[in-house]
């Protein structure tokens, strides 16, 4: 049966690569291969720290933590595009759920991107073991580290799936997205200031001693404490990780239970819709479009994401990161996106432009309506660039 | 000391001989009594119909019985089983087409009986030639390798259809089979599910559409606010009335719903 439930990811994963023409299915083995060349280039370099021991503790305990935030993290920004993260896809199906969970377990390493961590993995096991008679542990390790990371990310994304499959669901997926954009720059500004000041190794060495006792900093430790014999230590950490799994275990499967038990719901609305008044018609159509799109960016996630975005280059970026004449540079970018959002509406309004120009009856309204278009991104706009 | 559990030991001598069986069912959500103690007995070889208003606990009362949603009490047997003591025996006895069903999207109609087939424990070569025979029926084979993504609604409907009869279950349960469902795909479904109860299946179906339900229908039962309040065969709830739709009408009291107001709506521009 776990055999079948991996026959299934690998025919859902090339089911793409099979309904293309030979020529775009060439193009993407060659894209895939050569990704797969850059990541062993990438886990070559972090296995040279082998002979760095005090590096590769540091990049090991870094490299495996911030892979399992981003397992835990990958279904609420990628939910859907792997549909065996869906347990209700197997809700009427007479299978043991011990079962579905070690099927679904299996499911989830088989990928393109499992295969990549799979690759950077190897070479952290290298990095973390100071001597070749401890690797074995080192790669026990790793392997322990991908357990977690399927646990972990299942467990997450079970406890979410009825959320994840609303459009509320998705609206959040999408601010935690913007919100590991936002976090992304402000570590990568953080990073750069300290290692102008030369502080850059000492601050990884503080963070990376904190996080050797989170479970995936003690896997990277246990192979060098195993090198000098301190068993005790090793004892402690290997509890830690041990307790971490039965704890991912234990949650994924009450997650799997409430989920499976709790009926699909499909019908939950986004945003907060509240009661709008876009004016009346005496209004003018020009109020009444500017209104109706400042609604839409309220409720649809896709058209207020680039304004956050826009708000955060404009006003967050400049004030905090970039001083001086490289604001400059952010904030002429900001307008610039905030300028596409004029096009974007027409582009967002899909079928819906049809109906508007059933409905216009003359040039006036026409203009109007582009008219309320604009308003719309010109005046949050002008304030932002002058801020 | 507890006692072990045995498949079959839950099973309770009143409902010997029904398809489907509940005994004081019911369900809430928050304040809402959506299923309020629902005793209802389905018998082996009829083509039942659950009729009722939107909110009646229709779609609630199936996913109960199809072990998609856990009543907060009650019981509930197909083919004799406990659907929440024994989901496995129960899951294998009946076949679902539950409203809103995630499919595998990036899958073909053939493939993705094969796999269902598979976790359901059949061998390879019956759930090759069973597929490609309810794929014909079906008028799925033309199909041929597009993905189920690509799917029309009918198309998404039947190949559902396909999935719930691909293990000869012996209770199909449908949730709005033929809602937004072309006429032909429509034609389509009735003439499998005729079939299928002359066959000795059993079928139950929720419907809002009265003509349906009194065309393919031996029993019928009507729901509202979370109670059954009439279930009989199709001319027991029928009574003295001139169709299903008025003893419907009359029974969940919207006779006059839909006339007064509007008196603004005529014919002329405005």
């Amino acid at each position: 049966m776990v055999a079948l439930f991996a026959s299934l990811k690998w025919r859902l994963l090339t089911s793409r690569l099979r309904h293309q023409s030979r020529g775009r299915r060439l193009a993407a083995i060659a894209g895939l291969v050569l990704a797969a060349v850059v990541v062993a280039l990438v886990s070559t370099a972090i296995a040279a720290l082998h002979w760095s021991p005090s590096y590769g503790l540091i990049a090991g305990s870094l490299i495996l933590t911030g892979q399992a935030v981003a397992w835990m993290l990958s279904p609420l920004i990628a939910f859907g595009v792997d549909e065996t993260v869906d347990p209700h896809r197997f809700a009427l199906l007479p299978v043991p759920r011990p079962v579905l969970m070690r099927g679904l377990t299996v499911s989830a390493l088989i990928g393109w991107l499992p295969v990549a961590n799979v690759i950077v993995l190897l070479g952290v096991a290298v990095a973390i073991s100071p001597t070749w008679a401890t690797l074995p542990v080192g790669l026990l390790c790793v392997g322990a580290q991908l357990l977690i990371c399927v646990l972990l990310s299942r467990a997450a994304s079970t406890s979410l799936a009825d959320l994840m499959a609303t459009r509320r669901g998705r609206d959040l997926g999408m601010l935690v997205g913007f919100a590991v954009f936002v976090i992304y720059l402000g570590v990568n500004a953080a990073l750069g200031q300290v290692g102008e000041s030369s502080g850059l190794g000492a601050g990884l060495s503080v963070t990376a001693t904190v996080l050797g006792w989170t479970p995936p900093g003690a896997l990277a430790r246990i192979p060098g404490l195993v090198a000098t014999g301190e068993w005790a230590a090793v004892a402690l950490l290997a509890g830690i990780v041990l307790a971490t799994i039965g704890v991912g275990y234990w949650w994924w499967s009450k997650a799997l239970i409430r989920s499976l038990e709790s009926g699909v719901s499909v019908t939950e609305s986004s945003a907060p819709a509240g009661d709008h008044r876009f004016g009346d018609a005496a209004d003018g159509t020009v109020r009444v479009v500017a209104f109706r799109d400042a609604v839409l960016v309220w409720r649809d996630p896709m058209r207020r994401l680039p304004w956050l975005m826009i708000v955060v280059l404009m006003v967050g970026m400049p004030f905090i990161w970039v001083r001086g004449h490289g604001a400059l540079f952010t904030v002429s970018f900001g307008a610039l996106l905030a300028g596409t959002q004029v096009g974007n509406q027409f582009g967002v309004d899909g079928s819906g432009m049809w109906l508007h120009i059933v409905a216009l009856g003359d040039r006036t309204r026409a203009r109007a309506e582009i008219v309320g278009h604009l308003l719309l991104v010109l005046l949050p706009g002008a304030v932002l660039v002058v801020i | 000391m507890t006692e072990p559990r045995y498949p079959g030991m839950y099973a309770d001598p009143t409902v010997a001989g029904t398809a489907l069986a509940t005994r004081g069912l019911t369900k809430s959500f928050g304040s809402m009594l959506a299923v309020d103690h629902i005793d209802l007995d389905v018998p082996a070889g009829s083509f039942f119909g659950l009729v009722g208003p939107n909110g009646a606990g229709k779609t609630t009362t199936l996913s109960m019985v199809t072990g998609l949603l856990r009543p907060d009490e009650g019981r509930a047997f197909i083919a004799g089983f406990d659907v929440w003591q024994d989901p496995l025996a129960a899951k294998t006895r009946m076949g679902v087409l539950p409203d809103g069903l995630r499919l595998f999207e990036r899958l073909s109609g053939k493939e993705l009986l094969t796999y269902l087939g598979r976790f359901r424990g059949m061998p390879l070569e019956q759930v090759r030639s069973r597929a490609q025979e309810l794929l014909a029926v079906l008028d799925l084979d033309s199909a041929g390798t597009k993905l189920v993504a690509d799917y029309s609604t009918g198309m998404r409907k039947k190949i559902t259809l396909a999935a719930a009869l691909l293990h000869s279950p012996s209770v199909l349960l449908l949730d709005e089979p033929l809602e937004a469902v072309d006429p032909v795909s429509a034609r389509v479904i009735r003439t499998v599910l005729t079939r299928y109860t002359a066959g000795g299946g059993t079928v139950i179906l929720s419907s809002h559409v009265m003509a349906l339900v009194e065309d393919l229908c031996s029993h019928v039962a009507v729901m509202a606010a979370g109670r059954l309040i009439a279930v009989g065969t199709l001319a027991e709830v029928r009574g003295t009335s001139d169709s299903l739709d008025d003893a419907f009408m009359n029974l969940v009291g919207a006779d006059d719903i839909g006339s007064g107001g509007l008196e603004w709506l005529r014919s002329s521009p405005a």
